[in-house]
């Protein structure tokens, strides 16, 4: 028995309502597909972006705001955590390392970033392209920032912050007066303007795009005392140790245990009234339970939708059974059996629902990259969308019920008596 | 024999006493429309059973016969040929020729392939590759008569073969009956109004009200 070669006739015969069929399955797998692999990449992407933050501590306030603002760059206004607890932190046995973030300020839309030298090397593992900073005004570039090393930037706090250089009033103004301010705009600007000395390696993460300089420079900025006695002969160094007596506060410390065991320690010893201290999975999986609720309503709703399509399509060729059964009428009358004429109509049902499925895996995969790829370039974080077990499972499943909704047409035509369609015809 | 139609009140549509036919004969039906032609092919190909009585083919009671088991005999002992052809379209001449054999094989053995292509060419039909949506309606009747053939058929039964299709199609389409009923001693039957055929066979039969009556020789 070989039904194809009238599947194949069958599918020239009703050739729009074939194309019409494959598109609306096509279309329902996709949004399904789409919809389930875009929110798996959005929870890879961001835990894969918190994975070099091992435990964020700041001051008592919201954990989602201080994730946002350490691991996302998406600055949320924190309150401060005292300066002093870094110190104690640094020194703790438990720890591995620990570096002070200081944000606020950018250059162009990149966001600048401060931090110690150990955080480069921590962040990028390693590796790095050209050097880390050595002192106030050289800056380490992420991946994707449109600078080359060796080229200069001014973030935008060195251009407006002039709330310490001098006033001049243009009525009384002496020309040394003239003169002072000048050089006090100047030297502000020697104090901001920075050159990129390093490039990160690729990490995936908003950081790409992030502008890393030492944290002391962002202090200085802020007129803020940096962390080294001015008198001291460390008071031009940058990074550790400080000095716990000079430094100011900060909005977020991150934390590297030594093990495991140390970073739950560590996280129920920071757990209070002076700090807060959680490791970003824990925040992530609220995050994502929001996600997963949004993700489970859309599937129901495409799983109706998918529910409708079958349904449409089998009302279609129910509609269509009439002329099905004369078409078929002819080949009983030629011999053919029963099962024959079963065969066709069922391959031809099932033929079109796995062409549509496939065809929509494709498609759906392909909406959620350009998806990704435009929330990639909005966040920064590296999204990789993937067909994986669950998306396949999904569409499987469809292609499962509509082959089984396919017997019921082809077993009206299975049971239909030869000679009454036949009648029929004439 | 008889027949009632179940679905027309149970009206007697055909009832035959006896009606005993020699193998090799080719045999005209003619009567008005509605009279039971196609009732009467249809009994005899196995397509619809008979109320009382049975219906013998060679030693074989076609009545009696499951489903599947007339499927199949029908497959190898009639060979049918209708008033509108009923050709798939959208299949080439050879395709529709070759049709039938795929209800037992995935592949057409390739002997059965050449026969195909040899009856097409002695029929006339120069192209089987041609569309069969695209042939004349003379040429569809004669692939539709090859198709009939595919199974080498002892039986042929043709229902109008001639009525949809002008004088010429249509006594070409007489000749080629005759002549393959002729040479291999297949049973011909044929149902027709066009007396350029009937004149041609054996022996013709009217059918009037459920009753079959030899009218000639």
């Amino acid at each position: 028995m070989n039904p194809f070669v009238l599947i194949l006739a069958t599918l020239r015969r009703h050739r729009l309502m074939t194309l019409l069929f494959v598109a609306i399955v096509a279309l329902s797998i996709a949004l399904g597909t789409g919809i389930l692999s875009q929110e798996k990449a959005l929870r890879q992407g961001t835990s894969t972006a918190a994975d070099k933050f091992d435990l964020i501590i700041g001051a008592p306030g919201s954990q989602m705001d201080l994730l946002l603002s350490a691991v996302y760059l998406q600055p949320k206004a924190v309150e401060l955590l005292n300066g002093e607890i870094f110190s104690e932190i640094t020194a703790h046995p438990d720890v591995a390392f620990a570096a002070p973030l200081a944000f606020g300020d950018r250059y162009q839309t990149y966001p600048v970033v401060g931090s110690t030298p150990a955080f480069v090397t921590h962040l990028g593992d390693g590796r790095l392209e050209g050097r880390r900073f050595e002192r106030v005004g050289e800056a380490i570039a992420g991946a994707d920032v449109e600078l080359k090393i060796g080229d200069r930037f001014t973030p935008l706090h060195g251009h407006l912050d002039l709330s310490n250089a001098p006033t001049l009033d243009a009525d009384s103004a002496t020309d040394a007066d003239a003169d002072a301010f000048l050089q006090a705009l100047d030297t502000a600007h020697e104090v901001a303007e920075t050159t990129i000395v390093g490039r990160m390696p690729r990490t995936g993460t908003p950081w790409d795009r992030a502008l890393i300089t030492p944290v002391e420079s962002v202090w200085a900025i802020h007129n803020l005392p940096v962390g080294h006695n001015p008198a001291g002969p460390r008071a031009q160094a940058i990074g550790e140790p400080f000095d716990a007596a000079f430094l100011p506060g900060m909005p977020a410390l991150i934390v590297k245990p030594k093990s495991f065991a140390g970073a739950y320690a560590l996280r129920s010893q920071y757990r209070g009234d002076r700090t807060t201290a959680f490791f970003p999975a824990e925040v992530l999986l609220q995050l994502y339970s929001i996600l997963g609720d949004v993700r489970s309503i859309l599937s129901w709703l495409t799983l109706m939708t998918q529910v409708l399509v079958l349904l449409g399509i089998f009302a279609g060729i129910l509609a269509l059974m009439q002329l099905l059964k004369q078409q078929f009428a002819i080949l009983r009358v030629m011999g053919a059996p029963r099962l024959y004429l079963f065969a066709v109509l069922w391959g031809f049902l099932a033929l079109l629902i796995s062409v549509g499925s496939v065809i929509g895996l494709g498609l759906g995969w392909g909406f959620s990259s350009v998806v990704s790829v435009w929330l990639s370039g909005k966040t920064g974080i590296a999204l990789h969308p993937k067909l994986g077990g669950t998306e396949l499972w999904a569409a499987g499943r469809f292609v499962l019920i509509g082959y089984a909704l396919a017997l019921i047409p082809s077993g009206i035509l299975y049971r239909q008596p030869a000679i009454e369609s036949l009648n029929e015809i004439g | 024999m008889e027949f009632r139609d179940a679905q027309a009140g149970a009206v007697m549509a055909l009832a035959l006493d006896h009606w005993e036919l020699l193998g090799g004969q080719q045999i005209g039906i003619r009567g008005p429309s509605g009279a039971g032609k196609s009732t009467l092919l249809n009994l005899l190909s196995g397509l619809l059973l008979p109320t009382t009585g049975s219906i013998w083919w060679d030693g074989c009671e076609i009545n009696q016969l499951k489903e599947r088991e007339r499927d199949r005999w029908r497959r190898k002992n009639i060979g049918f040929i209708f008033q509108a052809f009923y050709l798939i379209p959208e299949l080439s001449a050879l395709e529709n020729v070759l049709l039938p054999l795929h209800f037992d094989h995935w592949r057409c053995p390739p002997h059965k392939r050449r026969y195909g292509l040899e009856l097409l060419n002695r029929f006339g039909i120069s192209r089987p590759q041609q569309r069969a949506a695209t042939l004349s309606r003379g040429q569809q009747q004669r692939v539709a008569v090859a198709r009939s053939l595919i199974h080498q058929p002892p039986i042929l039964l043709a229902d109008e073969p001639t009525a949809s299709l002008d004088r010429a199609s249509g006594d070409r389409v007489t000749q080629l009956l005759l002549d393959v009923a002729h040479e291999s001693s297949r049973t011909l039957i044929v149902s027709s109004h066009d007396p350029h055929l009937l004149k041609q066979l054996s022996a013709t039969y009217a059918l009037s009200e459920g009753k079959l009556a030899l009218v000639s020789p």
